[in-house]
């Protein structure tokens, strides 16, 4: 088994926002926490490319490296995960990571900054998979569940795929290929660009090239 | 007691009851150990006939299932 990795096709994506729709509505988000977002590069001019952007679940985490309690952890799918019985709410994590994918609630009393929430790759937290506790906490365990993310399954132009980095890219390199452009993948370098853990071939090879 | 001293007593006394509505928090200072993604309760929510617990099956299972993003492989 690979690890779990997120592609935005930028060629595809539509701007609808239905990924960002579809991770509230999975996960009940707080309000003011948008785990997953829709940016528009150039938006207006012709040639406008939109992309879906969350927690990418990186290769070499910035925020597992400097997070002071040690919150973040990383399941055996390749998932990058976080104890919110741990976190403290500090931040550090949200100016380490390139995505801004780290999220702040700010409800508490005097509109405290409270525990960080972020996109879990619908893989939920460290209580039990499936239980009350866990869905209370990070949103529905839809991996468990035998699912794929809410966001990149019911995405309607399948702009954006997710689950195994070699199935998707699979995937991605027969659309390039059929296509013959848009052969980009935004953020894939920066989220998997370094070599794997324990490998001497960096994840980056998987990246689907035009030929 | 006057007027004003008493609504600032109440506005003292409400943003004081405020905070009984915060969760506790510093109960675990040490990262809980989390259960694999294969290794699932039996909920309701379980995709039907995927057998829950079973790792291969598990792996085969979300492979399959990402196969539906793939337009390609459902052309005729």
């Amino acid at each position: 088994m690979a690890r779990m990795k997120f592609i935005c096709d930028a060629e595809r994506c539509i701007e609808c926002n239905g990924c960002v729709t579809a991770c509230k509505a999975e996960h009940d988000v707080p309000w003011g926490v948008n785990r997953r977002r829709v940016v528009t590069l150039n938006d207006g001019v012709p040639g406008e490319k939109s992309i879906s952007v969350a927690c990418m679940h990186c290769s070499d985490a910035p925020c597992m490296a400097v997070c002071p309690v040690d919150c973040f952890y990383r399941t055996d799918e390749g998932v990058v995960l976080h104890d919110k019985d741990v976190c403290i709410g500090c931040g550090y994590c949200s100016y380490a990571c390139p995505f801004g994918a780290p999220q702040f609630p700010s409800n508490g009393t005097f509109g405290l900054r409270g525990k960080m929430d972020k996109c879990t790759f619908c893989a939920g937290g460290p209580e039990d998979n499936g239980s009350a506790a866990e869905y209370e906490k990070y949103g529905r365990n839809r991996l468990s569940e035998g699912k794929l993310p809410a966001c990149a399954e019911m995405c309607s132009t399948k702009a954006l795929l997710g689950g195994d980095g070699d199935v998707v890219a699979d995937i991605f390199r027969t659309r390039v290929l059929n296509r013959g452009k848009g052969s980009e993948v935004w953020g894939w370098g920066t989220a998997y660009g370094k070599p794997a853990e324990g490998g001497t071939q960096p994840a980056a090879t998987a990246t689907p090239t035009k030929s | 007691m006057n007027t004003p001293v008493r609504i600032v007593a109440l506005a003292a006394l409400l943003i004081g009851l405020s905070s009984c509505g915060e969760a506790p928090q510093g109960e675990r200072t040490a990262r809980a150990v989390d259960r694999p993604a294969w290794d699932a309760l039996r909920n309701g929510y379980t995709e039907p006939g995927y057998p829950s617990g079973d790792r291969t099956a598990w792996e085969h299972q979300v492979n399959t299932r990402a196969q539906n993003q793939n337009e390609y492989s459902r052309q005729p």
